[in-house]
């Protein structure tokens, strides 16, 4: 395990949490309106925090109607996830040149696929532990990659989960999830690279292929 | 057979964790997309934007996609549907049994007395790697887990703070910044690649249990640990693999990508080289099962 204090870096004490999520709802307060001020890797590291903690607060309980947290969950994903630079990151070359009506019915559908992978991850996982590591920021971009680390219910083992996470409009939004190495972008944009490579570029056709997908989930849960 | 490892791996992205104290926290962000950014360096991506280019913002190249590095695709996109196949007809019912059948307890002591088996190996290759610390924490799993564990059936050393990793000669090439080569589909043990292959190859000659299978007239062995090995990892993932598939338009692809981001971070043993990759975070074995949708009993 690595852990090098690099001059960039903030490390996170759990009790330190709830402070820091107070201290980042008055920042809020203050700042909303204002000229956007620099944020620092503690206000990342807190947006992380917010937003884990919402998502178990809401998500975690399997006893709420699925559809209920699927309505939950997309409000969530659409207030804190930059749904637009993530789909056209995941189209790749393909999407350059899609005009709006198609793109935005794939951007529609990109939520739809998540809503359906994400929503049922959550039921079960309300006692997992998890906590915020170490704050960087990204040279020059308005970024910030937060590590955290989660234990899931049943095994001791830390599972580390880096989120790259961007500063938009006086706030931050969720680009990536990194889970060991492994980014949720970087293997999207492949598989979808991998499909519209096959079918000449149509993003059209991507669309349905997801769609098709869905509608297969959907019918084998019923 | 196929890329546990790589199931149980992905399944910390599909899982975004659990805090210890739900707070009630309202916090909101600005709400505003790229339109709305302010400041320099901020109209500068959002412009970046408008040209549809949000590679820099993910912090890779532009060309990632193109090159697949998969000159072999056809034949590879066979073997994959052949290990699908054998999968869905021996592997996973196999699997599936032994986890139904076998208690946890005795299921994890199979796996540490494997874990154990294979100290010499990996020992080899931390040290090939020039990586003494682990070579250490290897020799020190190795005389606790045979002493104080029963000749390695429960890891106790982990207890201590000596932490299982795995090495091969495939991550050794890596290391010594040898590329893939070409990406690889093996019948029965799945994605790999040209470097990784050789390196299977290799740590056959390394392994010390070959020499002593040999001189024992024990082929039984040479055949029986990999069996045993696959039987348990597919045991361990039969929901994280399901789950992987279960959304995917295009398996093949899907598996490739996380084959192989998943084996770089191996080889870099977790370290930040690049740009997506975590910091801090070392290439254990995380086994893990993904929950169907159980109702917590702490809710």
């Amino acid at each position: 395990m690595e852990n090098l204090a690099a001059p960039n870096r903030r490390t996170f004490g759990r009790r330190r949490v709830l402070g820091y999520a107070a201290a980042l709802v008055l920042a809020v307060g203050l700042l909303s309106g204002g000229p956007a001020a620099a944020k620092s890797e503690d206000e990342a590291g807190a947006f992380l925090l917010s937003l884990t903690s919402q998502a178990i607060g809401q998500l975690t309980n399997g006893e709420v109607p699925i559809e209920e947290r699927k309505t939950r969950f997309r409000a969530l994903f659409r207030e804190n996830f930059d749904i637009a630079a993530i789909g056209r990151f995941v189209l790749g070359r393909y999407g350059r040149g899609t005009p709006q009506p198609v793109m935005d019915d794939f951007l529609a559908t990109f939520e739809d696929v998540m809503v359906e992978r994400f929503v049922p991850q959550f039921a079960g996982y309300g006692d997992t532990r998890f906590k915020v590591g170490t704050v960087r920021q990204v040279e020059d971009k308005g970024q910030y990659i937060v590590s955290s680390a989660i234990t899931p219910p049943g095994t001791e083992n830390e599972v580390q989960i880096d989120w790259r996470v961007r500063e938009v409009g006086g706030g931050f939004k969720v680009l990536d999830i990194v889970g060991e190495g492994v980014s949720m972008a970087l293997t999207l944009r492949a598989e979808y690279g991998s499909v519209l490579k096959a079918s000449g570029g149509k993003v059209e056709q991507l669309v349905v292929l997801l769609r098709d997908r869905l509608g297969a989930q959907a019918a084998a849960a019923n | 057979m196929f890329p546990w490892r790589i199931g149980a791996q992905l399944s910390a992205i599909l899982v975004t964790g659990c805090a210890n104290q739900p707070g009630d926290t309202a916090w909101t962000t600005g709400g505003a997309l790229d339109g709305e950014l302010r400041g320099s360096a901020h109209i500068q991506l959002a412009q970046q934007n408008t040209d549809d280019n949000t590679d820099a913002l993910f912090g890779v190249s532009d060309d990632e996609e193109i090159d697949d590095n998969d000159p072999l695709e056809i034949p590879n996109r066979f073997i994959f549907a052949f290990n699908q196949g054998l999968d869905v007809i021996l592997l996973k019912p196999v699997a599936s049994g032994y986890k139904f059948l076998v208690p946890q307890r005795v299921r994890d002591s199979v796996r540490n007395v494997l874990r154990n088996m294979a100290t010499p190996l990996i020992l080899i290759n931390d040290l090939l790697q020039g990586e003494f610390e682990r070579a250490e924490t290897t020799v020190a799993r190795f005389a606790i887990n045979t002493s104080g564990g029963v000749l390695g059936l429960f890891d106790v050393a982990a207890d201590e703070g000596y932490v299982y990793h795995e090495e091969d000669f495939g991550q050794t090439l890596g290391s010594y910044g040898i590329g893939e080569g070409a990406y690889l589909v093996l019948p029965l043990f799945g994605p790999s690649s040209i470097r990784d292959g050789i390196g299977r190859v290799v740590d056959i000659f390394l392994d010390p249990f070959t020499y002593l299978a040999r001189a024992k007239d024990v082929e039984t062995e040479f055949l029986l640990r990999p069996i045993v090995n696959g039987i348990d990892t597919r045991s361990r993932n039969i929901d994280t693999l399901e789950d992987l598939e279960r959304d995917s338009i295009d398996f093949y692809a899907r598996i490739r990508s996380l084959w192989r981001q998943n084996r770089q971070n191996e080889i870099e043993n977790g370290r930040d080289v690049g740009p997506t990759v975590s910091p801090g975070v070392s290439a254990l074995d995380y086994d893990f099962e993904i929950d169907d949708g159980e109702p917590s009993s702490a809710q």
